[in-house]
């Protein structure tokens, strides 16, 4: 771990920051800084913290000031779209769905990008609002004539996606018990007896080692049949 | 999926088994085409909940972060508010000390005036009264050379 003057004077170095010592590490962060897209993705593909933070800075000012215009939905649940917007983003990143080539950002099919990432990042709500309100049987509603989110068609159709990709999107509609149980066995790494006391509406090891296996199972249901929708979506 | 194979898989992308039982493993199952996709989904599970996972930690930072900017930007608005609000209270005892000030100043004007014009009054009737008195007094002067002037005529 880097020490907070020393991270400084990187960020400073890399991104030409005049007197970095005059600044302390949160008013950098606070800088709000905003960078070119192809800066934005090589930054994210480099894991470089300061980028991948002023990406999320830039998308949640967007996707903040433009909410109410694109999304008819309460204020409750506009963490949540964008928390899984966002993830998506990241990840569609860190996959190089998006990518940069000779300082030109590239879409899918090596295509240049035509949109801006905002834009790319707002269509990508947009789809997860939709498939959020048929998983709430909601009325999905029409976003805003004014979004600009029509030229993205590069960005997210089903087809060809591959299946990591699908497990990536199902574990995010999963519900919370399974996400719960699967997030401290293969993220914090418990083991099931630890699982079991932070767990205590489960009665047995057993019970809750068949109720990992079901979510397991239901994942791989929901996966399949969505690859097998995306398969036939291409024929 | 068979729950069977689940518990070594498990155990094998956690990185808890020994290397001899890795070897069993891989004698037992690496031929087995239904373990080996399970053993491949499961990977994708846990690869995609770490990333997930991960994500999820670094955005809750950034959020509780904003979250907290926001309240210091709040509060900064705040304490100006209240310094603009004690400025104006400010202001405004200073023009009531200046009203009060000038109300008195006027009163007192007032007064001084007003006592002035009670002195000019009282020497207008005594100007009027003796103006009087001189009238009647030429008056009387006047009818008495009038009889003076009719007599000697008279006696002409």
């Amino acid at each position: 771990m880097l020490g907070k003057s020393r991270r400084i004077t990187n960020f400073a170095e890399k991104y030409h920051v005049k007197s970095p010592y005059r600044l302390t590490f949160l008013n950098l962060l606070q800088m709000h800084t905003h960078f070119s897209d192809v800066k934005y993705v090589e930054g994210v593909i480099d894991h470089d913290p300061y980028i991948e933070r002023a990406l999320y800075e830039h998308c949640k000012d967007y996707f903040t000031s433009h909410y109410h215009a694109v999304f008819f939905s309460a204020d409750e649940h506009q963490e949540d779209i964008f928390q899984e917007s966002f993830i998506a983003l990241w990840e569609n990143i860190e996959n190089r769905k998006l990518y940069v080539e000779s300082g030109v950002l590239m879409g899918k099919g090596g295509k240049p990008f035509a949109s801006s990432l905002v834009t790319y990042f707002m269509a990508i709500a947009i789809n997860k609002y939709r498939e959020w309100c048929r998983g709430k049987s909601l009325k999905v509603v029409p976003m805003s004539a004014k979004t600009e989110c029509r030229q993205t068609d590069e960005s997210l159709p089903l087809e060809d996606e591959c299946m990591y990709d699908i497990i990536r999107d199902c574990i995010g509609s999963m519900t919370q018990r399974c996400y719960q149980i699967l997030t401290m066995f293969y993220y914090q790494e418990l083991n099931l007896d630890s699982i079991l006391i932070k767990l205590p509406s489960f009665n047995s090891k057993n019970a809750l080692k068949t109720q990992k296996y079901k979510c397991l199972e239901n994942l791989k249901k929901s996966a399949s049949e969505r690859h097998h929708k995306s398969l036939n979506s291409i024929i | 999926m068979n729950i069977k194979y689940q518990d070594d898989i498990d155990k094998l992308l956690l990185n808890q088994m020994s290397t001899m039982e890795r070897i069993w493993f891989n004698l037992l199952y690496g031929w087995r085409s239904e373990v080996k996709e399970q053993l491949s989904f499961t990977l994708d599970v846990m690869r995609a909940i770490q990333s997930r996972q991960q994500k999820l930690d670094l955005m809750r930072e950034w959020a509780e972060e904003r979250r907290k900017k926001d309240l210091q930007t709040a509060a900064e608005l705040a304490s100006d508010l209240e310094q603009q609000i004690q400025k104006i209270h400010n202001e405004i005892e200073s023009l009531e000390s200046v009203i009060r000030r000038e109300e008195r100043e006027y009163l007192e004007r007032k007064d001084s005036l007003s006592s002035q014009i009670r002195d000019l009054e009282a020497q207008i009737e005594v100007i009027t009264n003796e103006f009087k008195e001189q009238q009647e007094r030429i008056i009387g002067r006047i009818q008495e050379l009038k009889k003076e002037l009719n007599r000697i005529s008279g006696n002409k």
